[in-house]
């Protein structure tokens, strides 16, 4: 548990560094959010950055070879569990923040928020809920992409990232396409399988929001799952990485 | 019986281009052990198959009496290292390496971390980047130190150091060993620095042990010989190991027992640890 903890602390300090683009990052994000009135461009946005940020400790890793450090300083396994621990709450914290955020921006600029195109779709359940939705999809999307990329990170030397990178962001456009479409009138793939989903339980428009939500746990449900099986499969190629 | 603290037995790993075949050798508590190889002769290799940090293809690896496969765990807060290159976070001060690396041992002493920067006149506001080879080496040396390890495993340290330094180093290594409590196994292809410490000597090449025991017995089974090329009979030649002919004459080793043979035309010296290695090199004793 010691070596865990420092483990933990050490990934942390490697992240410390990277805060400062984060924090660039943002302040970008929530002009445009503030320019468009865009909540899904926020909780989309804000997850792309925290998917960015957990993989740029690995370049650090491998610029300083600090795998061949840490194999010197904690077991494999440990040093593995810590790497994922971060990418896990950093993912997390994220999306807790993001939701309440952009639930206080809609609640600021009500009046404006772009929001409606859902609500065509997206029968029933209140703002929050639809926040909570989108935020709980945003955070299944990153851990698939880090559930993908750190296996490929533990094998290869992160200079492989450039065909990793685009892999990523082919997800992200990809979910993007889902989430928000082209214009007002857009019906996408996305938003006519939830309408399916929700009008299959033949509920009450206003009940079909308790379905959105319990669809939002899965998917956070599964963000979890696909990242502990990541941790597995990443756990029997880093256990026979030599450095 | 002496406690061994670390014992290689029949260890072997292929490379591509490369392999390390059968090497076995101990080191016992109490005594410091010169790892001495030629560039590329395996000696990082086999440091790093004593950390894990490579795998084995055959044979054991015990430290502290432990199998280091099946009890990888409990060694490291028990050993200092000192890698032939830093591999800690560029970006990072001094102070801050210090700070992460911290909570990983359990004795860690930030008072003898900071006397040892002090020794070594290391600013910890620097950077790691802005630190020359030197600089590195010493931060190394102290960080490896500042957890107070039972085996130090030190990997080229004195390479790229001035003779002051170097000396630092040797001083502060001469200490560590005082309490007979303490092992080193000090890499080096500079054997002026062992010839001063170590106890016990292992010799590499091409990734096979051509010798392993103590300095002693190692400088005393051979000595320096001299001599003109003429005085030397056809079967005596055979004998001399890393025969060197040059405008002067001839020079090379030979085991003191054959010393009688060559006492009436050449000059018999007693070795240093320089000339043995130098001379294995050549071309020596290839079935120690």
């Amino acid at each position: 548990m010691n070596k865990l903890m420092a483990c933990l602390k050490f990934d942390l300090r490697l992240l410390k560094s990277s805060w400062k683009i984060a924090l660039i990052m943002f302040v970008v994000v929530i002009t445009v959010f503030i320019a468009f009135r865009n909540p899904v461009f926020l909780i989309f946005s804000s997850m792309l950055i925290a998917t960015i940020i957990v993989s740029f400790s690995f370049i650090k890793i491998d610029k300083n070879n600090i795998d061949a450090l840490q194999s010197t300083l904690a077991k494999r396994k440990t040093v593995l569990t810590s790497r994922y621990l971060i990418a896990f709450f950093v993912l997390l914290v994220t999306a807790i923040v993001i939701f309440f955020l952009s639930w206080f921006m809609v609640s600021v600029f009500s009046e404006h928020i772009w929001l409606n195109y859902m609500e065509n779709y997206i029968l029933g359940g209140s703002v929050i809920v639809k926040l909570f939705f989108v935020t709980a999809m945003m955070f299944c999307i990153s851990a698939l992409v880090v559930a993908v990329q750190y296996p490929l990170f533990f094998k290869f030397k992160s200079s492989n990232i450039a065909t990793i990178a685009p892999m990523m962001i082919v997800l992200i456009l990809f979910s993007i396409y889902f989430f928000m479409g082209m214009d007002s009138n857009m019906e996408t793939v996305f938003a006519m399988l939830i309408h399916r989903i929700s009008g299959a339980f033949s509920l009450p428009p206003r009940e079909r929001g308790f379905v959105l939500l319990g669809f939002s746990g899965g998917l956070i449900i599964t963000g979890f799952l696909l990242m502990w099986i990541s941790t597995l499969i990443s756990n029997q190629i880093y256990k026979r990485k030599e450095f | 019986m002496k406690e061994i603290i670390l014992e290689l037995k029949h260890v072997s790993k292929k490379f591509k281009d490369f392999s390390i075949e059968d090497v076995s050798f101990y080191l016992p508590k109490g005594y410091i052990m010169g790892f001495i190889g030629s560039n590329g002769a395996g000696k990082t290799s086999i440091i790093k198959l004593i950390l894990n940090m490579l795998k084995l293809d055959s044979g054991s690896i015990e430290v502290f009496g432990k199998n280091i496969i099946e009890n990888n765990s409990t060694k490291r807060d028990r050993i200092g290292i000192v890698m032939d290159s830093s591999n800690y976070v560029e970006d990072w001060t001094l102070f801050e390496t210090e700070k992460a690396l911290k909570p990983f041992y359990s004795k860690w002493d930030s008072l003898k971390f900071k006397e040892l920067l002090l020794r070594f006149s290391l600013d910890e506001k620097k950077k790691i980047k802005d630190l020359s080879r030197g600089m590195k080496m010493k931060f190394m040396f102290a960080c490896a130190l500042a957890h107070d390890p039972d085996l130090l495993i030190l990997d080229e340290i004195t390479t790229g150091l001035d003779a002051e330094s170097r000396a630092q180093i040797i001083e502060i290594l001469q200490t560590f060993i005082i309490n007979e409590e303490k092992s080193i196994l000090f890499s080096t292809h500079i054997t002026a620095d062992l010839e001063k410490i170590a106890d016990y000597i292992t010799l590499i090449n091409n990734g096979k042990i051509l010798y392993s025991n103590t300095k002693d017995k190692l400088l005393e089974r051979f000595v320096l010989i001299k001599g003109k090329v003429k005085d030397l009979k056809q079967n005596q030649k055979s004998l001399i190991m890393g025969y060197n002919e040059n405008e002067v004459g001839f020079d090379g080793i030979i085991e003191v027992e054959c010393s009688s043979e060559f006492k009436k035309t050449c000059l018999i010296e007693k070795s240093t640890l320089d000339d043995i290695v130098t001379r294995f090199k050549l071309g020596g004793n290839e079935n120690e």
